[in-house]
């Protein structure tokens, strides 16, 4: 195994500014009235000086409770969110941050949707026509990948959406949340697709889990976040065993 | 001059996103109602009816060959109008694909204005079938098209970008701009011709593009004249500007978008 350095990040920051939409009848109201109203921009700091380094090949669990900036990490290392201060180097050209949304177009067919999807990721057309039966057969939807995706269950969105992402193969790949998806057969399923993607010894992962057991099975380092900082940065066992002293459980 | 060479670059990287988007996005218009297609024919033409029968009807009034005279108008003033309102949730619309993706923002308004010129250029068709029914020469001057239609593009492209940031910030924009449209649309020379308004007054419509537009169009498919070079040269220079000051906006709101949004 290589050395090198995939991801770095050093002296991060990033705040969530929740601007208050301007709201055209209190503006002229304050405008006529001159009154002073309510500070319109409302700050929380998401990451605070968040620093550590990441080899090339390792596999690193982020823990920590809700809202302790896993989310927002994995946002910012995939180029989303642009840190306010603080530096974020990558060295590899492709990351993808692999998550089970929305972002589908109900109207479209599934393999509409999977073009859609590929392209924006960054690959061509020739290159998604190469995956695609691949992709198609993962997400076992058969025949009704033809038809829109507002015809689907959310479980046969899931798959889709989990086969779309999967297939991307990244150098370093962002996972949030979704080990185990759909119905026991494909959770089984998508989660080998999930150590398959880690086993590749230069693929950089990062998985955002609440799943402790998940995180020591598959990870080489922990990041232990807790209101957007960073509380520890170890082996797994030693970090767990803390983990869950700290939260009782 | 930085921020020009970005969004050709973007262009390029995103090509065939744009593309494909596009023609989705149109096919799900498309599926959306029964007749398809034939909306595209019918909407330009209910309209040019709607204001007949209100300016040669009930005002008694008109140009030589109305119809085609209104057409010249509508066909780009829906160009304009219906890009500029697709283009505020363009950015806003698509908060769930931009929360795992990262797109660079001025092609998502770019998107919108390719979708418009689709149905552009199918009126245009319609245009000229129509100038076929009302027996009006063909003239060279058709060539010239091209030109008019490139600065306008310029002008939507621009003022897309610009309505695409404001989306994001100003709740109530689009209803205020319904309004304005609607306006705007009267205080063109869409339903009249720029005769018809006062000399002291005309270089009021003049600080209108679409009076230049709307003229130009009908000098090359009505008159057999040449377009107003003169004016589409300077809304050629102000279009540019404001492409500049849309894409200013977007790139440094790039990636601050999401956490607002």
């Amino acid at each position: 195994m290589s050395n090198l350095t995939a991801v770095k990040v050093k002296n991060l920051n990033l705040k969530y500014r929740f601007i208050k939409a301007v709201n055209i009848k209190k503006e002229i109201s304050r405008l006529i009235f001159k009154k002073k109203g309510s500070n319109k921009i409302k700050e929380i700091w998401a990451l605070k000086n968040i620093n550590f380094e990441a080899k090339k090949g390792k596999t690193i669990g982020l823990i920590g409770p809700n809202g302790a900036g896993k989310t927002t990490l994995l946002k910012t290392i995939s180029k989303i969110f642009e840190p306010d201060s603080g530096t974020v180097d990558l060295f590899s050209n492709s990351v993808s941050l692999l998550t089970l949304g929305a972002g589908f177009y109900p109207e479209l067919t599934g393999t509409e949707n999977i073009y859609l999807n590929g392209l924006l990721l960054g690959f061509n057309k020739r290159e998604i026509d190469k995956k695609m039966g691949e992709i198609v057969s993962f997400s076992e939807l058969g025949e009704y990948i033809h038809f829109p995706i507002k015809t689907y269950s959310s479980g046969m969105r899931v798959r889709l959406a989990f086969s779309i992402s999967s297939h991307i193969e990244p150098d370093i790949l962002l996972i949030d949340e979704i080990l185990g998806v759909g119905d026991e057969t494909f959770r089984i399923k998508s989660q080998n697709k999930i150590k398959d993607l880690i086993a590749n010894k230069k693929r950089t992962v990062f998985i955002a889990s609440h799943n402790l057991t998940s995180i020591i099975n598959l990870c080489d380092l922990v990041l232990w976040l807790h209101k957007g900082e960073v509380v520890d940065f170890d082996e797994p066992d030693k970090i767990i065993e803390k983990y869950k002293i700290y939260y009782k459980r | 001059m930085l921020i020009f060479k970005k969004i050709v670059n973007d262009v390029k990287s995103y090509k065939e996103y744009i593309l494909y988007a596009t023609r989705c996005e149109l096919k799900i218009q498309l599926s959306s109602t029964y007749l398809g297609y034939i909306w595209w024919v019918l909407d330009p033409l209910l309209y040019m009816l709607v204001y007949m029968l209100l300016v040669m009807l009930i005002f008694k009034r008109g140009e030589e060959n109305f119809p085609v005279f209104i057409f010249c108008a509508l066909i780009p003033w829906k160009w304009t109008s219906k890009s500029i309102m697709d283009s505020i949730d363009s950015i806003k619309g698509k908060s769930n694909i931009l929360n795992q993706i990262y797109i660079s923002k001025p092609v998502l308004p770019l998107i919108k204005v390719l979708l418009n010129t689709a149905k552009f250029f199918f009126g245009i068709f319609v245009l000229l079938i129509l100038i076929m029914l009302f027996k009006i020469p063909y003239s060279l001057h058709y060539f010239e098209f091209i030109i008019i239609f490139a600065v306008q593009f310029l002008l939507i492209f621009g003022l897309s970008l610009v309505f695409s940031h404001l989306g994001i910030f100003f709740r109530d924009i689009k209803n205020i701009l319904i309004f304005v449209i609607r306006l705007w649309f009267y205080v063109s020379p869409g339903l009249y011709s720029l005769e018809r308004i006062p000399q002291e007054f005309r270089f009021l419509w003049w600080l209108n593009p679409m009076t230049t537009f709307f003229i130009s169009y009908r000098n090359i498919f009505l008159y057999n004249k040449s377009p107003l070079y003169m004016q589409l040269l300077i809304w050629t220079v102000i279009s540019i500007l404001i492409i500049y000051l849309g894409l200013r906006h977007l790139y440094r709101f790039d990636k601050k978008y999401m956490k607002m949004i």
